[in-house]
């Protein structure tokens, strides 16, 4: 049997000899060269992937170079005067105080619910496309021609609010007139991550700057400043404020606070008896 | 003189037909193959040089533009918050409506007279009560209403109430503003 074998070598030797290289070729190709070709092409693939993430991040950063920072800051605090961080209860009553006052509106009650917990908003999730709401009851006295006023300018102020709910009544022995509204302000905690580094960043659109102009449009009626941000306080990955952007009047979650009686809101002609008091009503403790 | 000696071996070997035709073929094939391995091999070990440079290039480039977009993250963070908050800002102004132009039609139904209440219902109807002194300036009211509505100021009139004693008149009315 090995002669016979031997002999068929030695009488097919070239044969032989061509089908061990034809087998050490196929071998070749199909552990070599066709893994090769298919690393060669997943390689071209993601140079095709990685040239488009450079153009993403390339047009990101021109984009982000050729903005103002100190503008971004000032738009930032006109959209964050509108709708702040947090319940910002401050902002709340000095805006209603001051464009009643500028009305001659006499403020006679007010109250806030859902006033619980005002710092630490931004674990609260955000459920409603506005925001988070805040719902204030608030009776103004004064004539139906001024409250007219105040209904027109309430809703072109910054903070943002809208009225939800209003009756009126006419005060006994007298023109005046007594209107109850449920006024509804907004807050939206800062976002808490910016996402991936490479996301693409689109510069702003033209809807969106005519908002900014809108808003920037309507004027500021309290005093301090709601929430100033410098380059060191913005918030960035991971890291967001913690505490009221404005130092509120109210510590803790009391549940009736009253505001001192020393009201810089006029008085009407015909001055009611009772004296102004907010009544910060907390939320009914839950059952369950 | 003959050879005594007798070749028991073949003098001449022969091949089979079979393999001698396999043997063209199998030199034919093995030639191909090792020549397209070797030159695939070259141009494919050629490619991954030149596009294995070309990837540590663009990766280069791409670690200098992500430290350029981190130097900026102050910019970034500002403009998705800003995003963020106009998307509720938007939502906010859309919803928005001043109640004044109800005051309005009201303050031109009731003329002078006094507002006795006021009240919101659903899809801008109001209803409101309001005090005077005789049935000339009841229906003094009245015709103001009407009008109002063929004018289309306001829809739906409806006298709800209407109340007289010694002192006053009292009438109740509800109408749907136009806005």
């Amino acid at each position: 049997m090995k002669l016979n074998i031997q002999r068929v070598i030695r009488f097919h030797k070239t044969m032989v000899v061509y089908s061990t290289l034809l087998t050490v070729g196929l071998i070749s190709l199909f552990a070599g060269l066709v893994p090769a070709i298919g690393k060669s092409i997943a390689l071209i693939n993601d140079l095709r992937t990685m040239q488009e993430e450079i153009a993403g991040i390339q047009k990101k950063a021109t984009m982000l170079q050729s903005v103002d920072l100190l503008e971004l800051e000032q738009t930032a605090r006109d959209v964050l005067a509108g709708v702040p961080p947090d319940k910002s209860v401050s902002t709340l009553l000095s805006t209603i105080e001051a464009v009643a006052t500028k009305y001659n509106l006499y403020i006679s009650d007010m109250s806030i619910e859902g006033i619980a917990s005002l710092a630490k908003d931004s674990a609260k999730p955000v459920t409603k496309p506005e925001g988070n709401i805040l719902t204030e009851g608030i009776s103004l006295q004064g004539e139906l021609i001024q409250l007219r006023n105040f209904l027109t300018e309430c809703v072109r102020v910054r903070r943002l609010m809208r009225v939800k709910d209003m009756v009126i009544t006419s005060m006994p022995k007298s023109n005046l007139i007594t209107a109850k509204l449920t006024i509804e302000v907004f807050y939206l905690p800062l976002p808490q991550t910016i996402g991936k580094i490479s996301d693409a960043l689109d510069p702003f659109s033209q809807k969106e700057l005519a908002t900014i102009e809108k808003i920037k449009s309507y004027p500021i009626m309290y005093d301090s400043e709601i929430m100033p941000i410098s380059p060191q306080e913005t918030p960035a990955l991971g890291d967001i404020p913690t505490e009221p952007a404005v130092a509120d009047p109210f510590s803790a979650p009391s549940i009736e606070t009253v505001v001192p009686t020393s009201s810089p809101t006029p008085s009407p002609l015909l001055s009611p008896t009772a004296s102004p008091t907010a009544t910060i009503k907390a939320p009914t403790p839950s059952p369950f | 003189m003959a050879s005594q000696n007798i070749n028991l071996f073949q003098t001449k070997t022969t091949v089979q037909p079979v393999l001698a035709f396999f043997d063209q073929y199998v030199k034919i094939a093995a030639v191909v193959l090792l020549a397209i391995v070797f030159s695939g091999g070259v141009i494919v070990g050629v490619a991954f040089t030149v596009f294995g440079n070309q990837r540590d290039a663009m990766e280069r480039d791409k670690q200098q533009l992500l430290a350029l977009v981190k130097d900026n993250v102050t910019k970034e963070s500002l403009i998705l918050m800003i995003r963020n908050r106009l998307v509720a800002v938007d939502v906010i102004m859309a919803s928005q409506v001043s109640y004044a132009p109800f005051v309005d039609t009201t303050i031109k139904i009731i003329q002078s007279f006094p507002l006795s209440s006021f009240s919101m219902g659903a899809k801008n109807s109001v209803s409101i009560a309001v005090n005077v002194t005789s049935l000339t300036e009841a229906v003094e009211v009245l015709k103001t209403l009407m009008e109002m509505e063929q004018k289309n100021e306001i829809a739906y009139p409806m006298l709800q109430s209407f109340s007289l004693d010694e002192k006053k008149i009292q009438i109740g009315l509800s109408y749907t503003v136009v806005l």
